[in-house]
């Protein structure tokens, strides 16, 4: 018993560190070296270490037990093992679908930067904010497009993190490269339909969208 | 065994009596969590999954947390394990190594947490300040189990 009981607690801890430098890579791509699409390819290194601790997991410990004892045979999970089993993944699947649902954009539709149609299929009539709509998230251009920006007087994009909460409904349109429209958003009757773009929902009437080819990185 | 058959027992018996039953609800213990500890890192892997499908942060958070309790469950096991081996000179030199497995994993965690601690200061990002403080609990916690294996060797 005590030898399986080593090498199970070994695997954990190693199967832990694997997690914690995955994790370390994983951000490590994304922040230090901008690179989204091979980040996705970790999905293939953290299959394989999963099946390799599940196979020396399953392997190893029934093995190094022998035979079951009566004593062992005759233990069965108690009611109060189900429900704490059952509650843990009842909490995480709700966590999935929670974070999958509410940060996740969902698919809308521009149409020549006139309307925009919800998924729902609510139509909205988008009118500029203002005459010069434009603004610069300056922090995450690089030297030479902040300096263009700043020589265009773009304002910084950091109202927008406060503004859609006290106006009226808004969208904020990004691109590619990193600057970003306001518009007013009003109801209309026009039925339309246009091309996807994906959106977040940032209050109940305010919209963060991307303009492709602008890509949307939500660890951004 | 009724009571009355008890009271018949002679002290020696009723000592062994205590002592295996004491060892075998330990054994089930280490049992059940050491099941948890699996149930826990399993559902890091899903929510590290679905980190690299979708992108947001949450997942990891998420997944730091699952593998937070995973890692504390199994280092209670292994205390509640060692404690029950019956040979101490066994016990002692199982436990200098376990100490010392439980070292590099905290270590791992306190540096994991510098790296989130510095995206965070960095971007102004709440969710990788709640990463760091998972990662300093869960090194904090096996620096604290550790220690209390050492004293118990002693």
């Amino acid at each position: 018993m005590s030898d399986c009981l080593v090498e199970l607690w070994k695997l954990n801890n190693l199967f832990k560190l694997f997690l914690l430098s995955f994790v370390a890579v994983f951000l490590l791509l994304i922040f230090a070296l901008n690179d989204i699409q091979v980040s996705q390819y970790l999905l293939v290194v953290l299959v394989t270490g999963a099946i390799v601790y599940l196979v020396i997991g399953f392997r190893f410990v029934p093995r190094a037990q022998g035979r079951p004892t009566k004593l062992q045979r005759l233990h069965l999970p108690t009611r109060t093992h189900i429900l704490a089993t059952a509650l843990i993944f009842s909490l995480f699947a709700s966590s999935y679908i929670i974070a999958r649902t509410l940060r996740t954009p969902s698919p809308f539709q521009l149409v020549n930067f006139q309307y925009l149609v919800l998924p729902n299929g609510e139509v909205l009539s988008m009118s500029p904010l203002r005459p010069n709509n434009e603004c610069a998230w300056l922090e995450s251009m690089n030297v030479t497009t902040q300096q263009r920006a700043r020589q265009l007087g773009l304002p910084d994009c950091d109202y927008v993190s406060w503004y859609h909460r006290t106006s009226p409904p808004t969208l904020f349109l990004e691109f590619q490269n990193f600057t970003e429209f306001t518009y007013d958003l009003t109801n209309t009757t026009i039925r339309s339909t246009g091309s996807e773009l994906l959106c977040f929902s940032l209050s109940s009437q305010a919209f963060q969208c991307w303009v492709p080819p602008a890509t949307v990185s939500h660890l951004k | 065994m009724n009571s009355q058959t008890e009271l018949w027992l002679r002290p020696r018996d009723r000592s062994l009596d205590n002592s295996s039953s004491r060892k075998s609800r330990a054994e089930s213990t280490v049992r059940f969590y050491n099941v948890l500890s699996v149930v826990f890192f399993l559902l890091a892997i899903i929510s590290l999954s679905m980190l690299t499908l979708y992108l947001i942060t949450d997942f990891v958070v998420l997944a730091l947390g699952a593998m937070d309790i995973g890692t504390i469950l199994n280092a209670v096991s292994r205390m509640i394990s060692l404690r029950t081996m019956p040979d101490s000179n066994e016990r002692r030199t199982r436990a200098a190594g376990t100490v010392r497995f439980f070292h590099v994993v905290s270590y791992a965690c306190f540096g994991v947490a510098a790296i989130v601690f510095a995206i965070a200061l960095n971007d102004l990002a709440t969710d990788f300040a709640v990463m760091g403080l998972e990662l300093t609990g869960c090194g904090t916690i096996l620096r604290a189990v550790s220690r209390d294996i050492q004293l118990e060797r002693v």
